[in-house]
């Protein structure tokens, strides 16, 4: 019934994340962030990097086997993973994961700033906390059915990719066989989780048992990493603030309804928050790694959603205009930014002008 | 000097009683629900239906959009003027760095999102919903660096306000967490249309060759394999256009729908039949359609095989002649509709025989000419009029298992559209002593002329049918016209 779901989630979301976090610590060079940020922060990497390889891979390999985009997603991620595997190998087992003299992650999180008691008190708080959200996300919620609108658009979306094996562009919005057919500015991003989940059990996906619990689980997961990023927002020492902020996201009805209904909103608030701080990052610390995660970030906001691709935009806009180095480097680094955007989700736009979407070009606008 | 030690506490009192005020000022502007009939896509939505509301919930929504979004983002506003002051003269008086870099990059980036969705994402509060994190550290962060140097009692004073308000926020709006919790935790709502969603998945009747009108619902192609034609589809625009009219031709879209399109199912939900309920639509499911299943919200219609009136004309059903157009007076053209004995007399009424285009109809509306002043307290609000079997000279015999169907087009006032004070109904009563009624109502849904259609079984052992007509009018100038009644009597379901 669960459909091999914590397998598809361990997988995607854990092992292809931590891909990632490892490959991003490895430019954390100067230590100019804290490797928990970092490790946070890429916990939320996996899913929407494993959409954008299947993007890419419909665009340039349209029409193969399952099997063939399956093989390029790991193909990938093996690459990424080798040089820390062999770093650790290479040197017998001593080194770490990590660059060499990184420090232990737990170990950082506990002699960070603030008491020890505090800092206990604060940890038993987050972990019972998610404990009791896992307890009645996964006992509860999570097994009712996709039935909100916009997001059963979507999971259209996402099986019409599966049963294409492509990502369809056209000028003129004609319904598929089934009769399905629908003019919005839906973007491939969330609908590719489907499309991924689908291929890893499509066996599942005939038997109609339980074949989009890891797409209905994103909601979930999103949810939480936007808590965990409120922690992070707020700097060391007023991180006490972080449970009013938990108080005050809930005194909204629509935060609560973002996280027990399914809805791609969590997962593209997280990546629009995420261009915010490293954009913040990129403009007072000038350096090439915050530079390149305001990129990644940005182009994943446009990935997900038209809001995204505006605040894209916007973030160009900002980091053009109030970066602190001079005019010539300034143009290349808002350059090398444009490309990153355009690289990590921002492409598609492209797409969809020259070629136009199956559900109409930027219907809101 | 002792006096200069409280003036920061004054100052945040201050701020707490012009909140206060504020508050109480806000709720009850994006409380208020006027419109019930939803005619806009503002009153649709719901909570941007008055001009006040769809300033602060819609184009101000991001900051007092309370029950979605909490009542902890306005402070945004005057925190950031604070700040931008106090980073101002710090640099002007030289006593340290004014705004920095990153704060104006951050700035720009949000205040350009602000508006962006203020503009075009102001309907929908999922949209705002993207603001409303880095709102609430903006707050944070803000409000933490005014009181950077103050005490730490006072600091954790209105930390705990704001704690309070958010607090409060969800204790005002309880009953929409509550509705929340029951539907998605505690499962105790069931809104998920599984049994539709299997008929529909099984019936051998749904295929390739005999499909369902599918109006925005995607939920039919998510949980079933079987084929649609979806009303967003451009081959069928031109009867989902006929539909959506006021006065469309119902039986062209049933032609166009039927033997074009082989369409044998409606699927819509409860919400947008309500939306719809002005058009054609929604004649069309009446008159057109049977309601095969109703499950959690979701209505699943079965076009009938041929269109009603054709069907009406088969031998099987007698016809009751109650309408005629060649009568002059309103007692000849509908001679039984007026000797209603129920509550309602005709007095305080001016009932008139009409000439038009398409025959004659009956106009009815309030006889204010005769009454003024204190009489008109008294002045009847209501009338009933209508038909009534075997009795007051309408000498038809209806037996129990009879289907009676009644075939009208009438027009309402505009403001009493979709009123529950102005309807049409056929009922039957049991006789002995609880004598209860079973009643079949439609309310009167559009000042166009349309025709409604009424069905219902007789009851074994009911002793009275009746067809009533309800006019409740609120002002002088509202009317109610009736036209071309036709009832058939027919031992067979249509």
């Amino acid at each position: 019934m669960t459909g091999f779901f914590y397998i598809k989630f361990l997988l995607t979301n854990l092992a292809f994340s931590l891909i990632l976090g490892i490959t991003l610590l490895r430019f954390n060079k100067k230590r100019v962030y804290s490797n928990l940020e970092i490790a946070m922060v890429s916990l939320g990497l996996g899913p929407i990097f494993t959409a954008l390889i299947l993007y890419y891979a419909f665009i340039i390999f349209p029409r193969q086997r399952y099997f063939f985009y399956i093989a390029a997603v790991t193909a990938i991620y093996m690459v990424l993973a080798v040089f820390p595997v062999w770093r650790f190998f290479a040197s017998g087992g001593q080194g770490t994961l990590l660059k060499k003299g990184s420090p232990d992650l737990p170990k950082t999180f506990v002699k960070g700033n603030g008491s020890r008691t505090g800092k206990l008190a604060g940890t038993i708080v987050l972990i019972a906390f998610v404990g009791a959200f896992l307890y009645i996300y996964l006992g509860r919620t999570l097994k009712t059915p996709l039935e909100q609108h916009d997001a059963l658009v979507y999971g259209n979306l996402g099986k019409l990719y599966a049963q294409k094996r492509e990502i369809p562009y056209t000028k003129f919005t004609f319904p598929q066989p089934n009769g399905f057919v629908f003019h919005g500015s839906h973007k491939p991003s969330f609908s590719l989780l489907l499309t991924w989940e689908i291929m890893l059990n499509p066996r599942e996906y005939k038997q109609k048992n339980g074949f989009d619990l890891y797409f209905r689980s994103i909601t979930g997961y999103y949810g939480l990493m936007i808590l965990v990023l409120l922690f992070m927002i707020l700097p060391p020492g007023k991180r006490i603030l972080a449970p009013l902020g938990v108080i005050v996201l809930f005194s909204g009805l629509q935060f609560l309804s973002m996280i027990l209904n399914y809805h791609l909103d969590s997962y593209r608030i997280f990546f629009l928050l995420l261009s915010w701080i490293w954009l913040a990052y990129a403009i007072k610390n000038k350096d090439n790694l915050a530079l390149f995660l305001l990129g990644a970030f940005s182009g994943f906001a446009a990935f997900t959603h038209l809001i995204g691709l505006a605040a894209a935009l916007l973030n160009l806009a900002a980091y053009f205009l109030f970066a602190e180095i001079p005019l010539k480097p300034r143009l290349v680094k808002t350059a090398i930014l444009t490309l990153l955007i355009l690289v990590f989700g921002g492409f598609q736009y492209i797409m969809e002008i020259l070629l136009g979407s199956i559900s109409g070009f930027m219907t809101y606008l | 000097m002792k006096i200069r030690r409280y003036i920061p506490w004054i100052i945040v009192l201050a701020a707490l009683a012009v909140s206060i005020f504020l508050l109480s000022r806000i709720y009850p502007i994006i409380d208020q629900r006027k419109i019930e009939n939803a005619q806009s896509k503002e009153e649709y939505i719901g909570d941007i239906e008055t001009p006040g509301k769809k300033i602060l919930n819609g184009y101000l929504g991001t900051f007092f959009r309370f029950k979605q979004l909490g009542n902890i983002n306005w402070p945004v506003i005057p925190l950031l003027i604070v700040f931008l002051v106090a980073s101002y003269r710090r640099k002007k008086n030289g006593k340290g760095p004014g705004l920095q870099q990153w704060h104006k990059a951050l700035l720009f980036s949000w205040a350009g999102l602000l508006l962006f969705l203020s503009i075009k994402g102001y309907a929908n509060p999922r949209y705002q919903l993207s603001l409303f994190p880095i709102n609430t550290a903006m707050v944070f962060y803000l409000l933490w660096k005014l009181l950077e140097n103050r005490s730490k009692y006072l600091r954790a004073f209105c930390f705990g306000i704001v704690a309070a308000i958010a607090v409060f926020n969800i204790y005002h709006y309880a009953g929409a967490y509550k509705t929340m919790w029951d539907k998605r935790i505690a499962l105790q709502n069931p809104h998920f249309p599984q049994k539709m969603l299997d008929f529909i998945e099984t019936s051998p009747d749904i295929h390739k060759m005999s499909r369902v009108f599918v109006i925005n619902q995607p939920i039919f192609y998510y949980h079933t394999s079987k084929y649609g034609a979806d009303s967003m589809s451009a081959y069928v625009v031109e009867p989902w256009v006929l539909l959506r009219k006021k006065t469309g031709d119902r039986q062209k879209a049933f032609s166009i729908l039927k033997f074009g399109h082989l369409i044998n199912y409606f699927l819509l939900n409860t919400t947008q039949k309500r939306f719809f309920r002005d058009t054609t639509l929604e004649e069309f499911l009446q008159c057109e359609c049977k309601l095969f299943m109703e499950d959690n919200g979701w209505l699943l219609y079965k076009l009938r095989d041929n269109l009603l009136e054709d069907r009406l004309k088969a031998p099987d059903f007698r016809q009751v002649p109650v309408w005629n157009t060649l009568g002059t007076g309103r007692e000849q053209v509908c001679p039984f509709l007026f000797s209603f004995n129920l509550k309602g007399k005709t007095d305080g009424f001016d009932i008139r025989a009409l000439e038009e285009e398409k025959g004659k109809h009956i106009l009815v509306m309030r006889n204010v000419g005769a009454i003024d002043g204190a009489a008109r307290e008294k002045e009847k609000k209501r009338l009933d009029m209508g038909l009534d079997f075997n009795r007051q000279g309408l000498q038809v015999t209806v037996s129990p298992g009879d289907y009676v169907y009644v075939l009208v087009e009438a027009s309402i006032s505009p403001q009493l559209d979709n009123n529950r004070s102005n309807f049409m109904m056929l009922a039957d009563r049991k006789a002995g002593k609880k004598k209860e009624w079973d009643r079949v109502k439609m309310p009167f849904t559009t000042y166009h002329w349309r025709t409604y259609f009424l069905e219902k079984k007789i009851r074994p052992g009911a002793q009275r049918v009746v067809v009533l007509f309800r006019f409740t009018p609120q002002t002088p100038a509202d009317r109610l016209m009736i036209r071309d009644v036709k009832i058939f009597i027919s031992k067979k379901e249509l």
